[in-house]
């Protein structure tokens, strides 16, 4: 910053020194009339030019509309140049007299970024340069200075032949050429200026107007002079464009000011309407109304999610750097990152207009953003919600399958046996026993396939004596040995209860299907109001924690109960399932 | 013939209530009472003082318990009462609730079990006299616990039906006629399982029980 402000000085002391060398020139001028207005004129301009720019070029060093700005000035002065009584400086001086126009043009184009966005653009503007300076080549080779009006001129250093019909059509085409190139500028900047966001407009509005007063003026004073017009307008015209163009750079501080002003009104203006309290649309219209940018989104940052989401916790995206169109703000909240404003690319000129609005936005933001959590939250729990119907169906479908596939079967079979059997009672009654004999057995498969149903849904042991004795059963029908290291002194809620059966026994099936353990060690504990399970096995660990629809049916169960389920298992180091339930 | 045994059956289901009684009348049995919930049992077997009550686990009002408690109230309040328990499930947590504390006329059978009928009556009987009846299926899983350090695995095979038939609550005689072997036979098994687990013999079958279930739970 410090390198930047030393250059900047180093500018500023230039231009100083430039003018006041214009200042000398114009004041000992031979040939000039009206020396004295003329030189304060000169001065006046010059430095506000380079004044402006100066503080532009400070205010932001990315943007080379500051650079621009300076360097109309720097060319104003070079006109200054065709004050000089000695033949060769007063050539350079008229024919560079023009020059900053053709810069005046390139800062236009370049308006409001610095830079000029298209290849058409950059024609326009080298086309400009090449016309300023060829503009005064005919008066200075076919021309005596009686026809230039100015008698008192020193003789110039091109001059060829004094040959008025050579002078006009060259003039005449000259001058075609610049009015045309003007008319271009004026209609190429008022398109653009239509083509304009809101927000880019109210920047632009003060520069654009002088700027297009200006040219449409110098069109003006280049038609009269063309066409030979009057002498006391050609004058008035020259010294309303001296005026307006005088007037450029204090209309770019007006816009700028302005900006900060209504900057500040639309701060102060979305405090008092966020005191008022707002809904969800709300907040995003006042921000959109403060920065006058209709596309506006607020979009929040879920921290334990490490994702953005919208305000009815969808995940959204932000827009990438490189972004022709779209940008964003962060909004931080105690250094914290909690939300972004997402906008149009032409409100990065104004960061100080963002910067404001966004922190004055910081606490709306931060309560929009835990409502979106908590939407996001909600979202969450409809789809495990879903996946907990979608389960019970799937698990009702299995049920009566086994239902159907198993003891239905058998009790058909034994009714056919049983039926037989009556047939045989008379005459052969010794198949009659044998049959009722197998019918026996067939139905104790049948009651114990039952049995084994009826534990699979829910074990009476858990509801009627809690989750010891049926953690014990558990442990009991294990063929890997398990140890049962703790349960909770008192009954936990039936849900709970059911919740942390379930996680050890599908922890304890998956033990002897994968784990090829030697042994498990199963816990329930409370801590911090939390119900604590954990199973864990010794054995050759790497599950994966998407195997099967068992663990992610489980992991619903738990998250359905605002409960977090973790599994650990690395290569080679055993298996632990941990779930946590709140109690 | 000695005197019938008297039993109050209570069950919710009256088909199978009547279904017992039919099954236990057939076979000599005196079915004094019957019962639809476990309040009906108490006042039933206070007025009729049977043997045994041969009582359902699941019962009204809540279907859970109520078999059990009812079971604990007539040991308590009718010490001359056996309870036979039947349950739907394998469940050792209750079997072992209900025979911790005394095995001495009690017992708890799947209710499967009453198909076999033989077995059942000779459990109905074994209860109804002052002994303890604990159904295969229980003993197999208290068997079956997987320990680490297993002194279960120092023991033959014989031995270990040997062991099974106890914890059932079967005297010697039952054990040999059931494995049919000589009575002497069995108690020689009996002494050698009770050195190889370390337990103090005892005479008394229900006493035995005891200490075979304290064991089986305890390891």
């Amino acid at each position: 910053m410090t390198g930047l402000r030393r250059a900047l000085g180093l500018v500023a002391i230039e231009g100083i020194v430039v003018g006041l060398v214009a200042l000398a020139i114009i004041l000992s001028s031979d040939h000039f009339e009206e020396r004295g207005v003329n030189a304060v004129l000169s001065l006046f301009i010059g430095w506000s030019w380079i004044g402006v720019g100066l503080f532009a070029w400070w205010r932001r060093p990315d943007n080379r509309f500051g650079v621009l700005m300076t360097a109309v000035g720097f060319a104003f002065f070079l006109g200054a140049l065709s004050a000089a009584d000695a033949t060769w400086l007063f050539t350079t001086g008229v024919l560079l007299s023009s020059v900053y126009l053709a810069v005046f043009v390139h800062m236009l184009l370049a308006y409001p970024d610095g830079r000029l966005g298209s290849q058409r653009l950059r024609r326009v503007v080298g086309a400009a340069y090449a016309v300023a300076v060829l503009g005064p080549l005919p008066s200075m080779t076919f021309a005596t200075s009686k026809e230039l009006d100015c008698g008192d001129c020193p003789r110039s250093g091109l001059f060829i032949a004094d040959d008025p019909t050579t002078f006009r059509v060259l003039d005449l085409l000259v001058s075609a050429l610049a009015i045309g190139l003007v008319g271009y500028v004026l209609y190429v900047t008022l398109s653009r200026f239509r083509a304009s966001s809101t927000s880019q407009r109210r920047l632009m509005a003060p520069v654009i107007w002088s700027g297009v007063c200006l040219l449409v003026v110098l069109v003006g004073s280049l038609t009269t002079m063309a066409v030979d017009g009057p002498e006391r307008l050609g004058d008035l015209m020259y010294f309303v464009s001296l005026l307006l163009f005088a007037f450029v750079p204090y209309g770019f501080l007006f816009g700028l000011l302005r900006s900060r002003v209504l900057q500040a009104g639309a701060v102060t203006e979305l405090l008092h309407r966020m005191s008022e309290g707002s809904d969800r649309s709300g907040l995003r219209d006042l921000l959109s109304n403060a920065l006058g940018d209709r596309s506006l989104q607020v979009v929040y940052w879920l921290e334990d999610k490490r994702r953005w989401v919208d305000a009815e916790g969808r995940p959204a995206a932000l827009p990438a750097d490189d972004d022709p169109a779209r940008a964003f703000t962060r909004v931080e909240r105690e250094g914290r990152a909690v939300g972004a404003i997402v906008h149009d690319r032409s409100l990065c000129d104004d960061p100080e207009l963002v910067g404001s609005v966004a922190a004055a936005a910081g606490l709306s933001i931060e309560n929009e953003r835990l409502q979106a959590q908590l939407r996001a939250r909600v979202e969450e729990l409809r789809a495990s919600r879903a996946r907990i119907v979608e389960a019970g169906t799937a698990e009702r479908r299995r049920l009566e399958r086994n239902l159907h596939d198993g003891a239905q079967q058998r009790l058909v079979a034994l009714s056919l046996t049983l039926r037989v059997a009556q047939g045989k009672l008379g005459k052969d009654p010794d198949v009659a026993h044998d049959l009722l004999g197998g019918a026996q057995e067939e139905l104790s498969r049948a009651l114990e396939e039952l049995r084994e149903l009826a534990r699979g849904i829910h074990p009476a042991v858990l509801s009627d004596r809690g989750l010891e004795p049926a953690l014990e059963a558990l442990a009991g029908r294990s063929p890997v040995p398990v140890e049962l290291a703790g349960t909770p002194r008192d009954r936990l809620p039936p849900a709970v209860e059911a919740a942390a059966y379930f996680v050890v026994a599908e922890a304890l099936t998956n033990v002897v299907k994968y784990a090829q353990a030697s042994q498990a060690r199963v816990s329930v504990s409370r801590s911090n109001g939390h119900a604590v399970v954990e199973v864990a096995d010794d054995g050759v660990g790497g599950a994966d924690p998407g195997r099967g629809s068992g663990l992610r049916g489980l992991a619903d169960r738990i998250s359905a109960l605002d409960g977090t389920l973790e599994l650990r298992s690395p290569q080679g180091a055993g298996t632990l399932l941990r779930a946590e339930i709140p109690v | 013939m000695s005197e019938p045994i008297r039993v109050v059956i209570a069950d919710d289901s009256v088909l199978l209530r009547e279904g017992l009684a039919r099954l236990l009348e057939e076979f000599g049995f005196e079915v004094a009472g019957q019962a639809g919930d476990a309040e009906d049992l108490l006042r039933k077997v206070g007025a009729h003082k049977p043997d045994v009550a041969v009582v359902d686990v699941r019962m009204p009002p809540t279907h859970t318990d109520e078999g059990l408690r009812a079971a604990h109230a007539i040991r308590r309040e009718f010490p001359g009462v056996g309870v036979l328990v039947l349950s739907q499930y394998v469940e050792e947590a209750y079997a072992l609730e209900l025979l911790s504390q005394s095995t001495e006329a009690t017992g708890y059978l799947l209710k499967d079990r009453v198909a076999d009928v033989d077995s059942f009556t000779d459990a109905v009987r074994r209860v109804a006299n002052g002994g303890s009846a604990l159904d295969p299926e229980v003993v197999a899983l208290l068997l079956g616990r997987r320990r680490r350090e297993d002194p279960l695995q120092s023991i033959t095979p014989r031995e270990r039906e040997v062991l099974a038939l106890m914890a059932e609550g079967r005297s010697n005689a039952a054990i040999a006629e059931a494995l049919v072997v000589t009575e002497r036979a069995v108690e020689k098994h009996v002494t050698s399982i009770f050195s190889k687990l370390d337990l103090t013999p005892t005479v008394e079958d229900h006493r035995r029980v005891l200490a075979v279930l304290a064991y089986l739970k305890a390891a």
